[in-house]
């Protein structure tokens, strides 16, 4: 209970804008910091023992991760699920506390949800909820900010990797299957993905055909069509919001554009 | 209200393992009928293993038969798809009607397995009611499911199929147990150079009126507006002898486009789900009945979805009428996966709906062939 009580505390700081909260969270440690009134802020870990434990777990991971290759999909699965629940069992339980616990435990458990960022996502919508208002507004907030921060990182990454040509190795395909495979570059997969999570509202049956038809272009009309793409305004908008002075009218093109850019 | 049928308690003895003897509710018989297409059947070259048979033998067996060989260098299932190897034997029972049987206790469920190979046998399995319903095959660049026999081998089986399903190879009638069983969209369009590969005589679209928007397939519409009448002499001189009309003056609509990077000239086939040169051998002469369809050939959900969930409307009803598609070019690892885990999924099941079983199907499937590097999953 003392470790999810920093926690949380932690978690306000980070809420705060408190940057110390945001690393003392990452290292999943109960710290200090300005905010807190604690005096002093270290990203170390200040309990080496659970250190040790994190360790020695992570070595048990390995070692079944191992244990699991010449194991029949049951076994698989079983830990799949295991190591979900254990994964998921903070979260959750913080959530079922804040929903049904008393006011002291609601605060703290409430606390833990906003520390541990886009983890919260999945127990608040698993839930159950408080039925409040406030409660529903609160769980709103976060899942729709961590879910934002979420996509803001994943665009940043498929940003850099837009600059990466090397080629993704292609499975083996068996003889006979209709069809010639496109081949991909990691730079076109970033692309299509970027379309992916930044054009809403287009049905998955098109995205998959736009995808389809982008990749079985020739290398260097894909380069083009990339570039054309990132030198767009919404593109810019979407990566460097500060560069673009006013806004488009809308997240989506008017009209379905292909990823052609034609 | 309870069902009784699901109340009474019957001793109940497996006959895959005799040492299940026990009482318990009686399963549910749930009927999964495989559809093999024209290539790709049970024992031609590229499928040297019988299905569901193989189902009986671990995984890490099933990994090492040869597929095929290269230069030389044998391929066996587990290159091709490397997480079969980590699945276990589903002991399936010889029923004296050629079927098969599993009986999962874990669902409670009780399944009967059916292989059709012809195109009369999947019409009728369309029109099975409650019947699982999945085809294994080629899709025909989203025309249909297509049956015959002879593997790769040339000739009309590619499309409109032969004789007229009484035996007798002429005149060509529909229904009959080869070709297509249509349900894409109205117009088409494929590379030409496939119309010779295969064999069979093609019905192209003559460039007189632009097709509509909302008749053609995902891959052709955005095409529509670059597409040029052409001559068969233009197109390609040798499909004079391809095509139902060979007039030398007439135009076909065509387009340039790309496939892996290379240029090719693509033109447009009659295709459709209604009213089809083939009917009543497409989804507009009849509805299925059937329970779940899944259509594993290659990009079923860009070719298929639209026709038959949007334009057919043949959707979701409450525990009737799911449809699974392909999300890009597949092979028999989407099919094996797919079979594998409905028939092993293990929650209790039995007399309740599909959903949460086929959901799980769904998700193991396309973890298996994510992390075989497949870039096709089931959706």
């Amino acid at each position: 209970m003392q470790h999810h009580l920093n926690r949380g505390l932690l978690a306000l700081c980070f809420s705060w804008g408190c940057s110390h909260g945001a690393q003392q969270a990452s290292v999943a440690l109960p710290g200090s910091c300005a905010p807190c009134s604690t005096g002093t802020v270290s990203a170390k870990p200040t309990n080496p023992l659970l250190t040790k434990a994190n360790m020695d777990r992570e070595k048990t991971f390995v070692q079944e991760l191992k244990d699991l290759q010449n194991k029949q999909q049951p076994e698989h699965d079983a830990f799949i699920e295991r190591e979900k629940m254990t994964a998921l069992l903070g979260g959750r339980t913080a959530v079922q506390a804040w929903s049904q616990g008393d006011d002291e435990l609601a605060n703290e458990a409430f606390g833990f949800i906003l520390g541990i960022d886009e983890l919260a996502i999945a127990p608040l919508l698993d839930g159950p909820l408080r039925d409040d208002p406030m409660a529903v507004s609160q769980a709103m907030n976060i899942v729709v900010g961590e879910e934002s921060r979420l996509r803001r990182r994943i665009v940043l990454q498929l940003e850099k990797w837009l600059e990466d040509k090397r080629p993704v190795p292609e499975k083996l395909l068996a003889p006979g299957t209709e069809g010639t495979p496109a081949h991909h570059r990691v730079c076109d997969e970033a692309y299509v993905s970027m379309r992916r999570i930044v054009h809403f509202g287009d049905h998955e049956v098109d995205q998959i055909a736009d995808a389809d038809r982008f990749f079985n272009l020739p290398a260097n009309l894909r380069d083009k069509a990339i570039a054309r793409a990132r030198a767009s305004k919404s593109w810019r908008l979407v990566i460097d919001p500060e560069s673009v002075d006013e806004p488009p009218p809308s997240s989506r093109p008017s009209r379905p554009k292909s990823m052609l850019g034609q | 209200m309870s069902d009784p049928l699901t109340n009474a308690l019957v001793a109940l003895t497996g006959a895959a393992n005799q040492a299940i003897n026990t009482l318990t509710v009686p399963p549910e018989e749930r009927l999964i009928i495989i559809a093999e297409g024209k290539q790709f059947n049970s024992g031609d070259a590229a499928r040297p293993w019988q299905c569901p048979q193989w189902f009986r033998t671990p995984g890490s067996e099933r990994a090492k038969i040869i597929v095929f060989y290269d230069k030389g260098k044998p391929y066996t299932v587990g290159d091709i798809h490397k997480n079969i190897k980590q699945l276990p034997p589903i002991p399936l029972v010889d029923r004296p009607d050629g079927t098969f049987e599993y009986l999962n206790l874990d669902q409670g469920v009780r399944f009967i397995i059916k292989k059709v190979q012809d195109k009369l046998a999947f019409r009728d399995a369309l029109l099975t009611p409650g019947a699982h319903v999945m085809y294994d095959g080629h899709a025909r660049y989203g025309r249909g499911p297509c049956f015959g026999v002879g593997g790769l081998s040339p000739g009309e089986m590619w499309e409109e199929g032969t004789g007229n399903g009484q035996g007798k190879q002429l005149p060509l009638t529909h229904p009959n147990r080869d070709g297509i069983f249509r349900l894409g969209s109205k117009y088409i369009a494929v590379e030409a150079e496939e119309i010779k590969k295969h064999g069979y005589t093609a019905n192209l679209l003559e460039a007189i009126d632009r097709p509509k928007d909302a008749d053609c397939d995902k891959d052709l519409k955005p095409h529509i507006w670059e597409l040029k009448g052409r001559t068969l002499k233009d197109i390609d001189p040798a499909l004079f002898t391809a095509v139902r009309d060979p007039n030398p003056t007439k135009k076909w609509w065509t387009y340039w486009g790309y496939v892996d990077g290379k240029r090719k000239l693509f033109v447009v086939h009659h295709a459709g789900w209604e009213q089809t040169l083939s009917n009543p051998d497409d989804i507009g002469a009849l509805t299925p009945t059937c329970r779940v369809f899944a259509h594993l050939g290659c990009s079923t959900y860009k070719h298929n979805f639209p026709p038959v969930r949007k334009q057919k409307q043949w959707v979701r009803e409450g525990n009737e009428r799911y449809a699974y598609w392909t999300t890009n070019l597949s092979d028999f690892g989407a099919a094996h996966y797919w079979l594998q885990h409905v028939l092993t999924y293990k929650k209790f099941n039995a007399f309740k709906p599909l959903e949460e079983s086929l959901k799980y199907a769904v998700k193991q499937s396309n973890i298996m062939l994510t992390n075989d590097g497949d870039r096709c999953n089931i959706i």
